[in-house]
């Protein structure tokens, strides 16, 4: 069958190029809003950041991509070394490496060295329950980093590899009622803590898993297995909670999940980011105007709250448009998966869109109060160094698929 | 090998993923619109109109009283001038330079800069907190705040509690004092709700019961205006409101604590401690040279100054001496040996020992002096009490040996601690020959039997003054010991009514005889009253005082520490005393007309003595 998108190829994508400038220029315009005195090198650092982002995207086209596939396993541990050197010499705190005077953060890097690693390992196999066997090395090249990068500790980055290795799951030939089963048990430690919520929830797995095997789609053995895990893991969180955390952890973990709970410290900034947010109504302040993130009163404006900048000063037209942009942006490069076949190029496409809609979706609901703050940054919009650079040379795997020399 | 993936599987997954994307960026949209239009008008005016600024809202701390409820310790209100670090940031440069510019009445600039710009970083890496630019300003230094606030965003003044001790240095070393929370224990300290800046008790009751007197301070927010002046508190934002700490009644009398503290002269070192045998509440409880914990609620600069005159003191003025002092008992121990002796049944109150006194005793090679160089002759063991005859209880201690006294000395509660509810208290040192050879591994000294002549009149063993009143006391009781302690109550403040009393004070049920006891009472009795007792000088009209003196020979000076141990009413025991003054001289000279002044005061103050109107008032403020 030919593919319909077959003359797109050997192109040069212009659209996905765009929408990147589109976003990077908002993110240098809205640094340049924050404020004249001391954010004023901010917007330059920025474009400076952009500028070598550009070099690494332009970089990683010019390498073939069959390079890119042969080597995906020896980029694997080059990335996720200075991970290791970072958890093995600080207690535990750093996040950030030094390299000749520069700082960097090493999970930025991880996370493209997991990318390709995944991509490799799942185009040569085709997941399901009866070959389970396959999924010990993908699970291998995911948890290591995993391990090491919520060690740091960094839950979110983390996460954020964790959404890779499941959307490949996915891609792979998990269907989403089959990653339900496989994370059912996280569902139960979540559900745990309610004890009729825990009840129901106990008798819709075991339903569910009874009716999945029925139809043939789980073997016998894991159904049991299953259930079982799901038993022994709301059981275990309780126990935990109960009787091995104690009161200061219990109540740290409460706060993380809801900050309103501690007004004076990780609460004072959702509730400032709201109202900076709130106070943006359908227009906004306009340009320079926004009182909130001016004076101050957002912490982070410039990195992991920007949204909160954007959305006092340009009001929900503005939050509205930067939305639409991030969605043409996520669409264009699904559009390449269903434009090529190639399992590997369509992998690596996945993954990016992965770490992208994870870090916009985690980001602007954090600053809109509707999950914990995790010090996640925006893609394109948040300023920062690591981040940047590592965004850019996604996006120069995103557009290196439809410009290479395919198969 | 590659998969390739059919046309049609790709466009179900992409479709998938693009569909989940959108659902997820709607509900993102939804609620920015929410925040937007819903609340939008609210969050508006909150954000126009006003800045939040978080105000802690201070909880006081509880507060301390005597056994009728007067204060010994309370809170007074008091202005801090602090930073307010989100609302500093990016003005810090103009607030350094408005703050240098500033000169107190005398024309002196106010900050330095060097603790300037040492707190400005503080604010930068700990910006939910507020370093402190000046502790409990004066009138003149809020006005001259008040006046320049425009000037000064970020900079703002705090209402708080001072901890105030109205009495100064009277019962000092029992109520404690707070401070600042150690930079090094902030890191154990910080789950428990402490801030940097925060005060802790650092000693005695305040230390003790820190999780009783403090309280759990409330926050809530602010609405601030451009300037950094208090616009109003705005309505829907969480707070919490404060929980004051708990009050403490103790078991302190004020007026017997006067007595004390009157008694006990400031140019001796010592202690006394009053306790009522029949509970274990302590009356009083004195220390000197003494402790004014008023010191350290001064502003840093003074309060530094004041620290280091008491910590280089060499008389040691922050050690509490009846409780950390340890002193050789001398001969207030022969209770103890008597009290064994009785117990062992080698010994009747009336029998003699077979060598009299004549002014020494001979052991194997070595010849043992008795304080009276003329001798004692033929005494028994009210005798050998009433005069403090040596020479019986080096026979005395020979024929018993050490088991059995150690044994009575523990069960009144020497040579372990009494469980006072004060930090810091030392538990003595009772010696037998493994103590002994313990103590003295070094130097290889091994036990020997010569060794139980001093011990059996109180030379070499340590015990505090707390426990020789504990000692006496258990003795007057006959029956149990009580746990010495302090806390008689604990109120709610905001109700008055009492929720909370010591725990279990009963140590344990004494396995001593009436009949032992009895005689006990009466040698102590006439150690007082008898024609040749040392304690004469301890005599009230009317009523039977009871002790016995001691004047332990101790490597520090030339004069014997003066002691005394005493209880009265014979009768019936309600209170009981030790006295310890360091190098002062005899026992029955220094130590009992000490005691006399404390037991009169009781009597007194009880109604069964008249006042002597001869002694002169001091006016406490």
């Amino acid at each position: 069958m030919k593919d319909p998108g077959i003359e797109l190829k050997h192109r040069f994508d212009g659209m996905l190029f765009s929408l990147v400038i589109a976003l990077s220029g908002i993110s240098v315009f809205l640094l340049l809003s924050i404020n004249k005195s001391q954010a004023k090198d901010y917007w330059i650092k920025q474009l400076m950041w952009f500028g070598l982002g550009l070099a690494g995207t332009i970089g990683v086209t010019m390498v073939p991509q069959r390079t890119w596939y042969r080597m995906a396993y020896f980029i694997y541990p080059v990335l996720l070394f200075p991970l290791l050197l970072v958890s093995a010499s600080a207690k535990g705190a750093e996040r950030w490496f030094a390299l000749g005077g520069f700082h960097f953060q090493p999970s930025e890097f991880a996370k493209i060295g997991v990318l390709l690693a995944l991509a490799r390992v799942f185009s040569g196999r085709k997941i399901g329950w009866d070959n389970l066997k396959d999924l010990v090395a993908p699970f291998l090249l995911f948890i290591v980093p995993f391990l090491l990068i919520l060690k740091q500790p960094n839950l979110s980055t983390a996460l954020a590899v964790g959404t890779v290795f499941v959307t490949m799951l996915y891609w792979s030939g998990f269907g989403l009622l089959d990653l339900l089963v496989l994370f059912s048990p996280l569902l139960s430690v979540g559900f745990s803590f309610e004890r009729t919520l825990w009840g129901v929830w106990m008798l819709f797995i075991a339903g569910f898993l009874f009716l999945r095997t029925r139809s043939g789609l789980l073997p016998r053995k894991l159904m049991l297995l299953f259930f079982l895990i799901n038993l022994a893991m709301g059981m275990a969180s309780q126990i935990a909670w109960n009787n091995v955390l104690k009161s200061h952890q219990r109540s740290r973990i409460l706060t993380f999940l809801d900050p309103t709970r501690e007004p004076g410290g990780a609460g004072y900034q959702v509730l400032q980011s709201q109202v900076a947010i709130g106070s943006g109504g359908l227009f906004g302040k306009g340009f320079g105007q926004g009182s909130q993130s001016n004076l101050n009163f957002v912490p982070e404006e410039h990195t992991d709250f920007i949204f909160a900048v954007l959305s006092e000063q340009f009001g929900f037209v503005g939050c509205a448009i930067v939305l639409a942009l991030f969605y043409a942006f996520l669409a264009r490069a699904l559009r390449l998966c269903f434009e090529f076949s190639n399992r590997f190029l369509n992998l690596v496409a996945v993954g990016c869109v992965a770490i992208f809609s994870f870090h916009i979706v985690v980001n602007i609901s954090m600053t809109l109060g509707l999950m914990p703050v995790t010090g996640l940054p925006l893609p394109f919009l948040s300023y920062g160094g690591s981040f940047v650079i590592a965004s850019m040379l996604l996006v120069g795997f995103l557009l290196h698929i439809r410009l290479g020399d395919e198969d | 090998m590659l998969y390739r993936e059919d046309q049609g599987t790709r466009n179900e997954r992409t479709s998938v993923m693009l569909a989940t994307l959108l659902v997820a960026f709607t509900v993102l949209l939804g609620r920015i619109g929410w925040l937007q239009f819903v609340k939008g008008d609210e969050m508006q005016h909150t954000a126009e109109l006003n800045r939040l600024r978080l105000d802690p809202i201070h909880a006081p701390r509880g507060i301390l009283t005597d056994r009728n409820g007067k204060p010994l310790v309370r809170n007074r209100p008091a202005w801090n001038i602090v930073l307010d670090p989100p609302a500093l940031r990016r003005h810090e440069a103009d607030v350094f330079e408005a703050l240098m510019k500033f000169r107190d009445s005398l024309g002196l600039v106010l900050f330095d800069s060097a603790g300037l710009r040492r707190q400005m970083q503080l604010a930068r890496l700990r910006p939910f907190e507020r370093p402190v630019l000046l502790e409990d300003a004066s009138v003149e230094e809020i006005a001259l705040f008040a006046e320049h606030q425009y000037r000064l965003p970020g900079v703002i003044m705090e209402v708080t509690t001072r901890r105030e001790y109205p009495l100064g240095k009277l019962a000092g070393h029992v109520l404690g004092y707070i401070g600042s929370v150690p930079e090094d224990r902030i890191e154990e300290l910080e789950p428990l709700g402490y801030r940097l800046g925060d005060l802790i008790g650092q000693m005695g009751l305040e230390k003790q019961y820190e999780g009783l007197l403090r309280g759990k301070d409330g926050i809530r927010y602010l609405e601030v205006d451009a300037h950094g002046r208090v616009a109003g508190v705005p309505k829907d934002m969480p707070s919490t409101e404060p929980i004051p700490g708990r009050n403490i009644r103790t078991s302190i009398d004020l007026d017997l604590q006067m007595a004390a503290e009157e008694a006990l002269p400031d140019s001796l070192s010592g202690a006394i401690v009053a306790l009522d045998p029949r509970t274990g509440e302590i009356l009083a409880m004195a220390s000197s040279p003494r402790l004014d914990p008023n010191i350290f609620s001064l502003p840093a600069r003074k309060r530094a100054k004041e620290w280091a005159k008491l910590a280089l003191d060499p008389r040691r003025p922050l050690n509490n001496r009846a409780i950390q002092g340890t002193y050789e008992p001398g001969s207030t121990f022969k209770i103890v040996t008597s009290l064994a002796g009785l117990r062992a049944g080698r010994i009747t109150p009336t029998t003699t020992m077979g060598t009299p006194c004549n002014g020494g005793y001979h052991f194997g090679a070595r010849y043992q002096r008795c304080w009276k160089p003329e001798g004692h002759g033929f005494v028994n063991m009210t005798g050998a009490m009433e005069q403090s005859c040596d020479v019986y209880y080096y026979q005395l201690g020979l024929m018993i040996n050490m088991p059995i006294i150690n044994e009575t000395a523990n069960l009144l509660s020497l040579g372990n601690r009494t469980g006072i509810d004060l930090p810091g208290e030392k538990r003595g040192y009772l010696v037998d020959s493994a103590a002994h050879e313990k103590r003295h591994k070094r130097l290889k000294w091994k036990w020997a039997r010569g060794l139980i002549l001093n011990l059996s009149i109180g030379q070499g063993q340590l015990v505090t003054p707390l426990q020789v009143a504990s000692m006496v006391g258990g003795i007057g009781n006959g029956k149990e010991l009580w746990r010495p302690h302090l806390l008689k109550q604990i109120l709610d403040p905001r109700t008055g009514k009492v929720v909370g009393l010591p725990e279990s004070t009963l140590v344990r049920k004494l396995p001593f005889q009436a009949d032992h006891v009895a005689s006990l009472m009466g040698s102590m009795d006439s150690v007082v009253n008898g024609a040749r007792g040392t304690a004469h000088a301890c005599r009230l009209p009317g009523i039977r005082v009871g002790g016995k003196t001691g004047s332990a020979e101790n490597p520090h000076g030339d004069l014997t520490h003066a002691l005394f141990a005493g209880i009265a009413p014979m009768e019936a025991p309600e209170i009981a005393l030790g006295v310890v003054m360091e190098n002062a001289g005899h026992g029955g000279s220094i130590a009992a007309p000490i005691a006399a002044k404390i037991f009169r005061r009781y009597f007194e103050l009880t109604g069964r003595l008249k006042p002597d109107t001869t002694r002169k008032e001091i006016v406490h403020p």
